[in-house]
């Protein structure tokens, strides 16, 4: 059991809403029972300077588990339990499935109404309260591409019932969408007017990727990026608050361009949304040993913990430690403290925005990475999947 | 507007006397003594054919919510008699100062620091009215008074009352008098007038204010249909003054553009204005 802090200074829900504050909202499971820890280094170093968040899924934990995850974290400010109504059969997401058992338990997940109904509504914001949230999430879920104007209106009539149901209470339009809404422009000029047309002040969006050809790799998709940018920008100058969630460090980058602040986790199911590269296997065969990786905070990529160990040992890498990494100095990898490592360093990164013109204060960072890597001798570079490719694509982005 | 008309429109609203002050495409105005609603009030009869009375009631109660110096306050929606037929009558304040259509007939134009004035006070009640849900859907010169003929206090009247233009023809424009003229493209290509349709009418205002000409329509007064209109809305802009102060020119060429979010909303754009006035 973590040390519970005395007198946290974090940074409240009114902040975080009012978009004084870059913030990051971290999944809680059951595979990371110690996250508190990482939240309590970040809290210590940062105080009032980040925003922080936990989040839980709602359909596939029990609703013991979900109240007991948000009660561990009941002083962190933003708590969120997220319905995941886009996972629900007949949402038109294409990934969506046949409810599992335990899925099938949550009442609301097998009864979403066919027309915005406001009891409904009302009931999995109540639900959402009840699990120990202290923002609700609007009762919407996948957005669907086909009639993209007409699907958009539908979901924010959805919206509007779950607003008619909390009243003044805080709520995030709640969203996910594929990447062809930021990528293709008379989509995501679509979603900007209904933006901007809006009286709503905070967006949770979640946006599906391609699939990954490469796992843990950065996104670098250009079109797709600059929708994020696009987005991110016409937010900030409306002075609306963007949340995005699953985004991993293209939420870092969306931050440092207008956004308030996205959602990620220790696992890369977390930090990206979008279908995981096909693996193929012969039957029989073993699965291969993980490779153990970590977040480099300097390069801003997950790479192998081997690669990190030996760039360490190059002058001008050292950046923003935690103590998990620390820890792994002495007492070798552990996949349990890369992941705290994993979710401090990006709470770091996205202190790093706290002050002076965010824009500018990531160029920066993403120039220093860029001269670090150019500075190592060609041979001592990283290659593969350990190679920083979005580094060029995000300083473009930031220029 | 038949002379005749004034004796009879002072006896339904049961007065003695009904001044005309201007005729439009939904209705006629007078200027109307009325003592139980605080003095002179502007009285306009709606015309028959284009409303009814639960619609205008329906039309008027947003702006009833109203009671900023920026928007004209309603008294009263009333129902009277005129010539046998039942004629909806909106009844607002009376506001002496004259409208910015007939400033700019007389090619009287603000200068930059009016202007800037202007543009600030109707962003404001723009903004305020928009935070409230409300969209006004004909903002345009003949659409704004000046309280007092001060450019600093413009004044927001007739709400709503575009909703039901559906003449797929523009048979003139006139003087820039016709509601078409300030309305969007995508408002032209048959999509609701919403908040922003709103800010692309304070943009062409704002030009016009600034040049004394449209921004995309000739000077003269032309036929055309809607995919002429809509062709010429596509192009650029007429330019602004060369001396033209840099965050007016901003704001209004913002405000003129084809993509409705580019425009912003009006309380960025208050926003805005007021931060470069710092």
């Amino acid at each position: 059991m973590a040390t519970v802090l005395r007198n946290p200074k974090y940074a409240s829900v009114k902040r975080i809403l009012a978009g004084d504050t870059p913030t990051v909202i971290v999944y809680r499971s059951k595979d990371n029972p110690r996250l508190q820890e990482a939240i309590d280094e970040l809290v210590v170093q940062h105080r009032k300077d980040l925003g922080l968040g936990v989040v839980v899924r709602i359909p596939s934990n029990t609703q013991k588990s979900i109240v007991r995850y948000l009660s561990e974290h009941s002083q962190v400010p933003l708590l969120l339990a997220d319905p995941e109504l886009y996972r629900t059969p007949g949402s038109g997401w294409p990934g969506a499935e046949p409810l599992a058992p335990r899925q099938a338990g949550w009442s609301y997940l097998s009864s979403v109404p066919a027309k915005p109904d406001r009891k409904w509504a009302a009931a999995v914001a109540n639900l959402q309260y009840e699990l120990g949230a202290t923002v609700a999430l609007s009762a919407t879920g996948w957005v669907d591409d086909a009639n993209a104007k007409d699907a958009l209106q539908k979901a924010l009539h959805r919206v509007a019932a779950t607003r008619e149901a909390l009243g003044d209470n805080p709520m995030l339009v709640n969203l996910t969408m594929s990447s062809r809404w930021l990528s293709e422009p008379a989509m995501r000029d679509i979603l900007l007017n209904e933006v901007v047309e809006s009286d709503e002040n905070a967006w949770y969006l979640r946006f599906e990727w391609p699939e990954a050809k490469v796992r843990y790799r950065q996104l670098t998709d250009d079109p797709i990026l600059v929708g994020y940018k696009d987005l991110a920008t016409t937010f900030a100058l409306e002075d609306r608050r963007l949340f995005l969630a699953n985004s991993g460090l293209t939420g870092w980058l969306s931050t440092a361009l207008g956004a308030t602040g996205f959602s990620t986790g220790q696992s890369w199911s977390e930090q990206k949304f979008a279908p995981d590269p096909k693996m193929g296997s012969r039957p029989g065969a073993k699965r291969p040993t993980p490779v153990p990786r970590i977040l480099d905070p300097k390069l801003m990529h997950t790479i192998e913990y081997g690669e990190f160990q030996r760039l360490d040992g190059h002058a001008g890498h050292a950046d923003l430690p935690t103590t998990f990494a620390l820890t792994m100095d002495t007492d070798g990898h552990a996949r349990d403290l890369a992941g705290l490592h994993h979710l401090t360093t990006v709470g770091n990164l996205q202190a790093t925005l706290a002050n002076g013109q965010k824009n500018i204060q990531a160029l920066r960072r993403v120039k220093a990475a860029e001269k670090f890597i150019n500075t190592l001798d060609p041979v001592d570079q990283p290659t593969g999947a350990n190679q920083p490719q979005h580094l060029p694509v995000w300083r473009k982005l930031l220029s | 507007m038949k002379a005749s008309d004034k004796p009879a429109v002072a006896s339904a609203l049961g007065v003695g006397i009904a001044k005309p002050l201007g005729s439009g495409s939904y209705g006629d105005t007078y200027l109307v003594p009325l003592p139980d609603l605080g003095g002179d009030c502007a009285v306009k009869l709606l015309k028959p054919d284009t409303y009814d009375a639960r619609r205008a009631e329906r039309e008027t109660e947003g702006m009833r919510r109203f009671t900023g110096s920026g928007v004209a306050e309603l008294r009263d929606v009333r129902t009277v008699q005129l010539d046998g037929t039942d004629r909806v009558a909106l009844i607002c304040e009376f506001i002496p100062g004259g409208d910015v259509h007939s400033r700019l007939l007389d090619g009287e134009l603000p200068n930059h620091k009016h202007l800037r004035k202007f543009a600030t006070s109707l962003l404001s009640t723009v903004a305020e009215l928009h935070a409230a849900d409300t969209v006004h859907r004909d903002i345009k010169p003949l659409n704004i008074l000046l309280r007092d003929g001060k450019w600093g206090r413009p004044v927001l009247i007739d709400f709503g009352l575009s909703r039901l233009i559906s003449d797929p023809t523009i048979t003139g424009y006139g003087a820039f008098t016709g509601s078409y003229a300030y309305m969007p493209p995508e408002h032209l290509r048959g999509e609701p007038a919403r908040k922003l349709a709103d800010l692309w009418a304070v943009g062409v205002t704002l030009f016009q204010l600034a040049t004394g000409k449209h921004p995309f329509l000739p000077d003269q007064p032309e036929s055309m249909t809607v995919d002429d209109l809509l062709l010429r809305l596509s192009g650029t802009p007429g330019p602004l003054p060369h001396d033209f102060p840099d965050d007016l020119r901003a704001l209004i060429e913002r405000l003129l553009s084809e993509t409705p979010h580019r425009r912003g909303s009006a309380a960025r754009a208050v926003k805005d204005l007021t931060e470069s006035e710092r």
